[in-house]
């Protein structure tokens, strides 16, 4: 346990670089992006740090100097450590493709959106205050609209607006359910909160976690919630699809991860697997009737995020272990898959499937990307995807639960069959003889995250030590000790 | 307990006018209501009965101790939601000038485009 502020400057940095290439936008016209760029690089080496420290020591970062649960403070345990370097990583990656990437609109703009987005992802996963997560929620929310509607195109415009209804709508529930808790234990702090819980009780108990469930649920892809999702993942550019599809959806999934884990003691735990089996089979069927690439990966996405949900909170130590591991896999293959894609496709009209015909002959490494990332989610081996897949099926026959095998296999047919027709096009001869070339650096973008997926897939271990996160995540009483005790 | 029914009334009819409405624009007075109605819901969670503002007053301890004062942590809350309501509208409205630009009509069942 040490105090000290350095993760703050992980907030503070990319918040301060959006405001000032903002302010001064007419300025940075033309550097605005590698602006950014830098920014993420330097983000990268403090996320590096963090994670360091995180792994050997929590970190509490007590803000002006008010001892919890009194203000707010930020609090690194070794779960969020591994977070925050991930979306660091993801970070540098989607600001150096965008360099290349954004062609069109006022660039310093999209810019300043994209750190405002990174700000709150890492303010959500540092935060040990409810409402300022809900603060940092808004904030990548609305930097999340924004980017969605970048282009100005017919239906991105449309998809933004519906995005923008349909999460704020969710927000005040989660409002609703801050003001509840607020009522009822008097304190905002997620670890104070989590010690008090105890006394809420019957009807109350109930309405509070219906409520977090429908606010965080929107940005987390849940059934009944998910209806923005693949219009706002296919008509955004392909690079805020990416960072959408890989981190948009788990700052959502890791508010219900403190929720029902850290504050909620394990209650309601049951309803939460059903809605991730239901997720996933609808986001997996309908992933396989679609034509258009992107829109293909959006509801792969919610089907992924089912898997995640139902092993997350199966709340055995084997489940929560391969759950991590599956999220860590969606992130880094989902992201593969946007951008690679994105890349081949990006003068086609609509994203068809069908535009990808030949591209392994005229882009080889790109498609390399497609084929290792579609490969990883499914869970081939030697990609992180299988050992991630093979821990929780073996999870959930360790469980009994046979039921939830077969639907994990039944939801990986489909997958199988949309991937495979995906990968078929890419070897078939085409008419098409337009070819552009793939700058130097995009592809080092792809070959970074191919071989990373093959490396995390054959030595699993280099994650960290994933076990001890998932023991701290299911023993609640260290995070609250660990956050109330400093002196 | 009426600040509770009304506060919950308000948010029921944002809800209700996000439902049925088919003009873009009632749609997002919708949200901005019912968002209304949960601003109110915080303030009243905080709110006494001839309460005073919480400020330091010129009273010595003991006339500190029998007066009654509201709760600022819900009023603190609040300014900050509202500030976010204001940036959701703002852009919300963005939207709507886009959109009806590009449409050519403000009925969110002429506007679909997209499909599941």
């Amino acid at each position: 346990m040490v105090i000290t502020n350095f993760p703050l400057y992980l907030i503070i940095l990319p918040l301060f670089v959006a405001f000032f290439i903002f302010m001064f936008h007419s300025f940075f016209k033309k550097i605005a992006l590698f602006l950014a760029f830098l920014t993420f690089l330097v983000n990268g080496v403090i996320a590096y740090y963090v994670y360091l420290a995180s792994q050997t020591q929590s970190i509490l970062v007590k803000l002006a100097n008010f001892l919890p649960p009194i203000g707010i403070n930020l609090f690194v345990y070794k779960f969020n450590g591994l977070l925050v370097l991930v979306v660091a990583v993801v970070g540098i990656l989607v600001s150096l493709y965008s360099l290349y990437y954004i062609k069109e609109g006022d660039k310093s703009r999209y810019a300043s959106l994209l750190l405002l987005f990174f700000t709150g992802m890492n303010g959500i996963f540092l935060t040990g205050d409810i409402f300022n997560f809900f603060v940092f929620f808004e904030i990548l929310s609305i930097s999340a609209f924004s980017l969605v509607g970048y282009e100005n195109k017919k239906m991105s415009i449309e998809a933004g607006f519906k995005y923008l209804v349909q999460a704020s709508l969710g927000s005040l529930f989660f409002l609703i359910a801050i003001g509840l808790t607020y009522s009822q234990v008097g304190t905002l702090n997620i670890a104070d909160i989590a010690s008090k819980i105890g006394a809420i009780t019957g009807p109350m108990k109930f309405l509070i976690f219906g409520s977090l469930i429908t606010g965080l649920g929107v940005e987390t892809a849940l059934f009944p919630l998910n209806f923005w999702l693949p219009d706002a993942h296919s008509m955004a550019p392909s690079s805020i699809s990416a960072i959408l599809s890989g981190l948009a959806i788990n700052a959502g999934l890791y508010g219900v991860i403190v929720v029902f884990y850290i504050i909620g003691n394990g209650a309601f735990l049951n309803v939460l697997i059903i809605v991730g089996v239901i997720t996933m089979l609808i986001g997996e069927s309908m992933a396989y009737r679609q034509t258009n690439y992107k829109r293909m990966l959006a509801f792969s996405s919610t089907g992924q995020m089912g898997l995640v949900t139902m092993a997350f909170f199966a709340g055995t130590p084997l489940l929560v272990v391969a759950a991590i591991f599956q999220l860590v896999n969606h992130i880094v293959a989902k992201v593969l898959l946007f951008l690679s894609g994105g890349y081949i496709l990006k003068d086609s009209k609509g994203y068809a499937i069908s535009d990808l015909k030949g591209a392994f002959y005229k882009y080889p490494i790109a498609a390399l990307g497609i084929i290792i990332g579609a490969l990883s989610l499914l869970g081939i081996p030697l990609t992180l995807g299988f050992y991630s897949k093979i821990k929780i099926l073996l999870g959930f026959a360790s469980l009994n639960k046979f039921v939830f095998i077969v639907l994990i296999l039944v939801a990986s047919y489909f997958e199988g069959v949309y991937f495979i027709k995906v990968i078929a096009n890419l070897f078939q001869r085409s008419d098409n003889e337009k070819e552009f070339s793939i700058p130097f650096f995009v592809n080092l973008i792809f070959l970074f995250l191919i071989i990373t997926i093959v490396i995390l897939g054959v030595y699993p271990k280099l994650l960290g030590n994933i076990s001890t996160m998932a023991g701290e995540l299911l023993n609640r009483s260290q995070y609250i000790s660990e956050v109330l005790n400093v002196r | 307990m009426i600040f509770f029914i009304g506060s919950f009334g308000l948010f029921l009819i944002g809800l209700l006018i996000m439902m049925t409405q088919k003009n873009v624009f009632k749609i997002l007075l919708g949200l901005s209501i019912a968002e209304t109605g949960v601003h109110l819901f915080l303030i009243t969670i905080g709110y006494i009965k001839g309460g005073l503002a919480p400020i330091i007053f010129d009273l010595n301890p003991t006339q500190m101790l029998n007066t009654k004062f509201v709760d600022p942590v819900p009023q603190a809350l609040i300014l900050t939601s509202i500030v976010i309501g204001v940036a959701v509208l703002g852009l919300g409205l963005a939207f709507i000038v886009n959109l009806v630009k590009h449409y050519k009509t403000e009925d969110i069942t002429k506007i679909k485009e997209l499909k599941w």
